[in-house]
């Protein structure tokens, strides 16, 4: 990847003030421009906010029987969209944290609606856990405090490392999100005029007045939080692989997993980021600010990603091959030839032959082209979850339990459901707060305008 | 009535290097209580108000340590309270409760930074004089404030404004306490 | 009414019951006879043993009963007798042929079993050497056989080259073991040709040694008095009144004379049952039968011994003995339930009456009351040369169900849900058919097929059943039921639509595909074991397996255990496939019921399963049975799983689960390598006001929604046992604790104990160098481990 190249260049338009930015970004919450179209969408992610309901209240008072699960493909939907969502959620922190430690500022652009969908994404992803128990009430089990029966978790459990994992990644995006927003939130205080949206903001403002040694420390603290966020996400998705790669099944007991699932996280989150970048500049006018420069990097970090997810799909052939385990073999086989062979040439179909099409300039600059692939990467990272999941354990070592699994409607609403759930808070966050980074943008367009020679 | 004290005196700059100028020049003057407003970060303020304070990164570094200690002390006294033969396995694997003292090494870094920023900003605190100010809104949009504060000994009432608009400001107010 | 039957000396009054060994209602039936010269006892077994009873008369030219004494056998050859099969017979000869075949019982040495058979069977699965040969064709096989040893003319018809070389195989064994030989033809065969085993068991001197006989155990019904007399005298007005015993004519009844249309024709209909079946339907009268668990009685064992049935429960419900029953036709009001039986014995015991009832039923049995051996001599007999089949008729061949036998067990739900042993089917019947046939029709299994006798016809799904012969055709009987209750209602085809009177066990017909196709819920998808060592094998040239010097290595040390140290060793040469430790299990452990759609689904709650393979060819391939339950890993990879301790090792190296700690994560059972355990997808815990309840084992949890379960060791008879030695203050004794599948095993597959006791036999197992590890390769050093089975014919096996 080159982003050398274009990074000298500017990425976004001389011709802006940085109180037209400031306008332009702060009256979105306050004076919505686009109230049309984003009462349809709430209206339809409600529906599928609805449906989720409707499906963990049936879920919850029959059992997880009412999902097409058994003995012994237990693990099915709940566990690959958790991992699926989680993976989504990773692409917001890697842009924020990661881009802005590295200096490529032409994140700023981005990072504020993709921590956002970082935040939904992870609450997406780790209600799953809790759905799929089969007796949920008793989820907080898994913390330590003091019982009767004097029992406390079990810490080499996979799952107990995943439920401090989810949490403290939780814990980390709110605390990054809200730091990274409280300076815009002071801007949106100053210039709001309706009583309620003034005590809203002042309130969540906590009273930010840009004092100097304000931004020193809160530099500090951003630069420190964007430092430890980076080896979080790294080590939550490798988490989330040991949950199959500390087990004996074949097809999951590889040393592949842990970057394998963190650069198809990295994937997926960066397709679902170029999606709303490009439904979110498009909705709110904002193609000065989300420029097609934007576009054409995301396009290339998409391809960069993607190819090295599929350099995880070649070293898994190529590890099943050379330990020459008959077991691994069989996996594979299984996975290439098997009843669900649809998703592992889903996966390679979506994820890898679509995508080749941004090697080309065209395709990564033009937005409907750049988001059917998203898409399609989309879809293509949902099928390798699945495959990873449901061909290595309806076949695993003993022919006599091999078995079958076929989601059920309730698997499927339930999977249709947590996108609502994504959505309809999503929705709202964008309506209420600034969907970008003011500050940071100002910050950047500052710089670039200060050095105009470079152009 | 009497007077109230003031706070300090307020001077608006259009662009951040005026800004930086002006701080130069007041420092250069003998001014040691400064404070400035900006709507983003800029380069080059904190040195030359000489401010200092590295605490935010000790916070953090404590809180890592604080974490993992905490991580690693749960894992092992669960294990010593209540031993038990999970599948013949180490009571004391170490190895397995690397996953959970990592994670909350990197929770309470970031809880002790995050918190210990506001903290130290002493925030939240929704009221303060500065924003008393007429044009001070504009803060957080484009313009760049320096504020010398009525606690600098060499405060003075009319003398310091004075200085502040001879240095280019576009506004300059004083701000009551 | 019985003034009335009196007045006419019985006449017009028929009863009607199945095979009879009780002797207080044989004893009844006789002094019926006697007050009511008139009345007459009818009999109807749908899966009797006529067919064998006219053969035995045939040979000996009086009524005999034959014995085998599989412990004595060297050789066995099987015409199509599935000794080990289902039947009454099972228990004795699966216990006398693992005294025979196990290396390490008192009678060492193995049994050479050469078996020729139409449809597979659980002797055949584990045969030496297997002949798959169509139904119309045994009689050749027979003929040729007994004309290879010298007891009779060659067959009219010609054995083909595989049948040739099976038969003289068979006949050069048999000679060459003369004494220590068997031949046994199957009961359900035409009289006349199972004639030549007797003949061939004389000449070869295995009277006495391998086969005794005795005088018939039990009621034989005298000329006249089968369910086609029974119709004929319906018919023709000779019935008045009819009282059914215990028996469903209506449902199980031959399709020739419609017995269901006739019996409106008797004016008074009294069914005396379990349930309100069909033919409780069609009579006026229904009267609630005291289940055997509740009853009063009696019977004899297959070697004659009589048996003094005595009740577990007092009745749930207010019901009646059969006894009770025939008490009150006698006259007696309101008898007791007990007294009916007491009387009996009474009469046989004499004086010492007191002591010696006391004595028996402390026992189970009768003390000197088992069938003695009797002399006698058989003749030659000619067998008829068979019909030569039409190029479009296929042999059809009707089989009793191996779960629920003729019908009567099919409202047992428990039952519905044990697959069946060969197929892994569970509730449901399917017309089985071989894979030659299914592929020249283009079957798939769950394909409607139609199977007509005559102008008589029946349809349902296809079986694929590798093993079966060519042109043979399965059909099960016991399913089809349209009252026998909320279970078994509406499940599968009823085969009795097509059977006959005249040859009940066979029939020429014809097969056709129909449209549809059905869901099948087995409890295995795959059958084939794809080049896998799962099942291992030993033979003459290698006796044993390759054994490790070290276990696979592990990073942690070794957990140490200092007291029991449980295990359990399954020899796989001496399983049979019979599911009685699944059964078992079911019923010890309170394992719940989850219905057909569920089993479909892959959710059965079975904590043991008998897995079932194949290999070689599918027209004749061999088959492995090997039951697995827990492994109970020393490195337990799902304990390692759990995250709330709800799956931790006991001291005594049990893998527990503990239910009320789970919170149904699932983690054990994606982690676990033989996937042994079985989640509560649902609450399948009876309703509060359930009479199951009363079914429950007390000592064991009922399971409730969102938990794992699985194979306990049977933990609450080793605590039971653990009890019992620490209120003597001593060790648990070698051997004490025996679990449920172990005790349940007919043929001593399953052994249980003490690693750390030296005189325990799951010790001694453990050392036969037929000992293996499932998967070894994981490292999980399963406490469960098995002896590989020995293979006759290694050269047949596929490279």
């Amino acid at each position: 990847m080159s982003l050398t190249a274009e990074e000298s260049e500017h990425i976004l338009p001389a011709d802006q003030s940085l109180g037209d930015v400031t306008d332009q970004l702060a009256r979105i919450p306050l004076d919505f421009p686009t109230r049309g179209r984003w009462l349809i969408a709430l209206a339809l992610s409600s529906l599928l906010l609805l449906l989720f309901f409707v499906a963990v209240t049936v879920l919850f008072t029959r059992g997880v029987g009412v999902w097409g699960l058994n003995i012994p493909v237990n693990w099915a939907f709940a566990i690959h969209n958790y991992v699926w969502w989680l993976g989504i959620g990773h692409a917001g922190t890697l842009i924020s944290a990661l881009l802005l430690l590295m200096g490529r500022e032409w994140r700023n652009s981005l990072n504020r609606f993709a921590e956002t969908m970082t935040l939904f994404a992870v609450v997406c992803a780790g209600i799953y856990p809790i759905l799929h128990l089969g007796r949920p009430w008793y989820v907080y089990w898994m913390f330590p405090y003091p019982a009767t029966m004097q029992v406390w978790p079990q810490f080499r459990s996979p799952l107990e490392w995943d439920i401090w994992a989810v949490l403290t990644y939780l814990t980390v995006s709110v605390m990054f999100w809200y730091v990274g927003l409280v300076p815009d939130l002071a801007a949106a205080r100053d210039r709001a005029r309706p009583r309620g949206w003034r005590t809203f903001f002042g309130v969540l403002s906590l009273g930010w007045r840009g004092s100097a040694v304000h931004w020193l420390r809160w530099q500090q603290a951003y630069r420190l939080l964007a430092a430890i966020a980076v080896p979080l996400v790294v080590s939550v998705h490798s988490e989330v692989s040991l949950l199959f790669a500390s087990s004996q099944i074949p097809g999951w007991h590889s040393t592949i997993f842990p970057p394998y699932f963190v650069l198809g996280a990295a994937f997926s989150g960066f397709a679902v980021v170029a999606m709303i970048a490009i439904a979110i500049r498009a909705l709110f006018h904002l193609r000065n600010l989300v420029t097609d420069d934007h576009l054409d990097i995301l396009g290339k970090v998409l391809l960069g990603t993607g190819l090295m997810t599929a350099y995880g799909y070649v070293f898994e052939v190529f590890d099943a091959l050379y330990s020459g385990n008959a077991h691994d073999l069989q996996t594979l086989q299984d996975r290439l030839f098997g009843s669900y062979a649809w998703t592992y040439w889903g996966a390679i179909i979506f994820n890898f032959v679509f995508l080749q099409a941004l090697w080309w300039r065209g395709a990564r600059r033009t937005p409907w082209s750049l988001f059917l692939i998203s898409l399609s990467v989309v879809v293509g990272m949902w099928l390798e979850r699945y495959m990873i999941l449901v061909t290595s354990l309806y076949r695993d070592f003993l022919i006599s339990s091999w078995g079958s699994y076929t989601p059920t409607f309730w698997d499927w609403a339930t999977y249709f459901g947590t996108i609502g759930l994504f959505m309809v808070p999503f929705l709202l966050v964008i309506r209420v707060f600034p969907v970008i980074s003011i500050f940071e943008t100002k910050e950047i367009l500052h710089e670039e305008q200060a050095e105009p020679s470079h152009a | 009535m009497p007077e109230p004290r003031p706070y300090g005196v307020l001077a608006e700059f259009k662009e951040p290097e005026g800004l930086l100028e002006a701080a130069r020049r007041a420092r250069a003057e003998g001014y040691r209580d400064l404070d400035a407003f900006t709507p983003f970060p800029v380069e080059g303020l904190a040195d030359i108000l000489r401010l200092n304070d590295r605490r935010v990164l000790w916070l953090g570094l404590i809180g890592g340590c604080t974490g993992f200690a905490i991580a690693l002390a749960m894992q092992l006294f669960t294990n010593f309270d209540y031993p038990i033969n999970v599948g013949g396995r180490p009571l004391y694997p170490l190895s397995a409760f690397a996953v959970v003292a990592f994670e909350l090494t990197v929770l309470f870094a970031a809880a002790f930074t995050a918190i210990g920023m506001l903290a130290l900003n002493r925030l939240p605190r929704l009221s303060y004089p500065v924003f008393a100010a007429a044009r001070f809104y504009l803060a957080s949009k484009d313009r760049f404030f320096l504020c010398i504060k009525a606690d600098d000994p060499r405060f003075d009432r009319s003398e310091t404004p004075r200085f502040l608009q001879a240095l280019g400001a576009e506004s300059v107010e004083l701000v009551a306490e | 009414m019985r003034a009335d039957w009196t007045a006419r000396r019985g006449e017009g009054l028929r009863i009607l019951t199945g095979d009879v060994t009780s002797p207080t209602l044989m004893r009844q039936l006789d002094r019926l006879r006697t007050e009511l010269p008139g009345a007459r006892v009818h009999v109807f077994e749908p899966v009797g043993r006529a067919q064998r009873d006219a053969a035995m008369r045939l040979a000996f030219g009086r009524d005999v009963d034959a014995h085998y004494r599989l412990e004595n056998c060297e050789v066995l050859v099987a015409i199509d007798d599935d000794v080990l099969g289902v039947g009454p017979h099972q228990v004795a000869h699966g216990r006398a042929w693992a005294q025979r075949h196990g290396e390490l019982n008192p009678r060492q040495g193995r049994m050479t079993m050469h078996v020729a058979e139409s449809v597979p069977s659980l002797t055949g699965a584990v045969a030496s050497r297997r002949l798959s040969c169509d139904a119309s064709r045994l009689a050749v096989l027979a003929q040729a056989l007994a004309a290879e040893l010298g007891v009779s003319a060659a067959p009219a018809d010609v054995p083909n080259e595989s049948e040739r070389r099976w038969v003289s195989a068979a006949a050069a064994d048999l000679r060459a073991h003369g004494g220590h030989s068997l031949l046994a033809i199957g009961a359900n065969l035409p009289a006349p040709v199972q004639t030549p085993a007797p003949l061939v068991n004389d000449r070869l001197g295995n009277g006495g040694a391998t086969v005794w006989y005795s005088d018939p155990i039990g009621l034989r019904p005298a000329e006249g008095s089968s369910l086609a007399d029974l119709a004929h005298d319906i018919a023709a007005g000779a019935v008045d009144t009819l009282v059914v015993i215990d028996c469903n004519p209506v449902y199980a009844a031959p399709r020739d004379f419609a017995f269901a249309e006739l019996l409106p024709q008797v004016r008074e209909r009294i069914h005396l049952g379990l349930y309100r079946d069909e033919t409780a339907r069609a009579c006026r009268w229904h009267l609630p039968l005291a289940h055997a668990l509740e009853s009063w009685s009696d019977g004899r064992a297959v070697d004659g011994s009589a048996c003094i049935i005595q009740p577990l429960v007092a009745p749930l419900y207010s019901s009646r003995t059969a006894h009770q029953l025939l008490a009150m036709l006698l006259g007696t009001v309101d008898p007791a339930a007990e007294g009916p039986v007491r009387q009996t014995w009474a009469n046989a015991f004499g004086g010492d009456f007191d002591a010696r009832w006391r004595q028996s039923l402390h026992q189970g049995f009768v003390a000197d009351t088992a069938a003695q051996p009797i002399s006698v001599m058989p003749r030659g007999v000619d067998i008829p040369s068979s019909r030569p089949r039409d190029a479009q008729e296929v042999d059809i061949v009707f089989r009793p169900d191996p779960s629920v036998w003729d019908g009567r067990f099919a409202n047992v739900a428990w039952l519905q849900e044990l697959p069946k042993p060969l197929t892994k089917l569970t509730w449901d019947n399917a017309i089985a058919v071989s894979p030659k046939m299914a592929e020249q029709m283009r079957l798939a299994n769950g394909d409607m097929i139609e199977a007509a006798v005559g102008d008589r016809r029946v349809s349902g799904p296809a079986w694929i059943m590798p093993g079966q012969a060519p042109n043979t055709v399965v059909l099960s009987l016991g399913y089809g039921r349209t009252a026998a209750g909320t279970i078994a209602d509406g499940l599968g085809y009823s085969a009795y639509a097509v059977r006959e009177e005249a040859n009940p066990w066979f029939a020429a017909g014809r097969l056709r595909r129909v449209a549809g196709s059905q869901l099948l819920a087995t409890t295995q998808m795959h059958h084939r074991l794809e080049g896998f060592d799962f099942v291992r094998e030993v033979s003459a040239d290698h006796p044993s397996l390759p054994q490790e010097a070290q276990p696979q290595p592990s990073l942690y040390s070794a957990w140490p255990y200092r007291g029991e140290a449980w295990a359990m060793v399954i020899d796989l040469d001496l399983c049979i496939g019979c599911n009685a430790c699944i059964s078992a299990c079911t019923a010890e452990n309170n394992v719940a019921v989850v219905g057909k759609e569920q089993v479909a689904m892959g959710r059965e709650m079975q904590w043991l399963r008998v897995d079932r393979y194949q290999s070689g060819d599918v027209d004749d391939p061999r088959f492995y049975f090997q039951p697995v339950p827990c492994m109970h890993c020393e490195k337990a990879p799902c304990e390692m799983g759990c995250p709330v301790h709800a799956t931790v090792h006991s001291p005594d190296g049990i893998n527990q689960m503990v239910y009320n700690r789970c919170i149904g994560t699932r983690t054990c059972s994606s982690y676990c390598p033989y996937k042994v355990r079985r989640f509560n997808w649902f609450d399948y815990r009876a309703p509060a006001d359930s009479s199951i309840h009363a079914a429950h084992n007390p000592d064991v949890t009922v399971r409730s929604r969102g938990v794992m379960e699985k194979c306990t060791y049977c933990t609450q008879r080793i605590q039971a046992a653990r009890v019992a030695a620490d209120k003597e203050n001593r060790r648990i004794r070698a051997d004490e604790v025996v679990t449920a599948c172990q005790q349940a095993c007919p043929t001593t597959a399953i052994v249980f104990g003490d690693l750390n006791d030296p005189e325990s036999a799951v010790l001694k197992r453990r050392k036969s160098g037929r000992h293996y590890v499932l998967l070894e390769e994981l490292g999980t050093r399963p406490r469960t481990t098995y002896l590989a089975r020995w293979n006759d014919e290694p050269e047949k096996e596929p490279t």
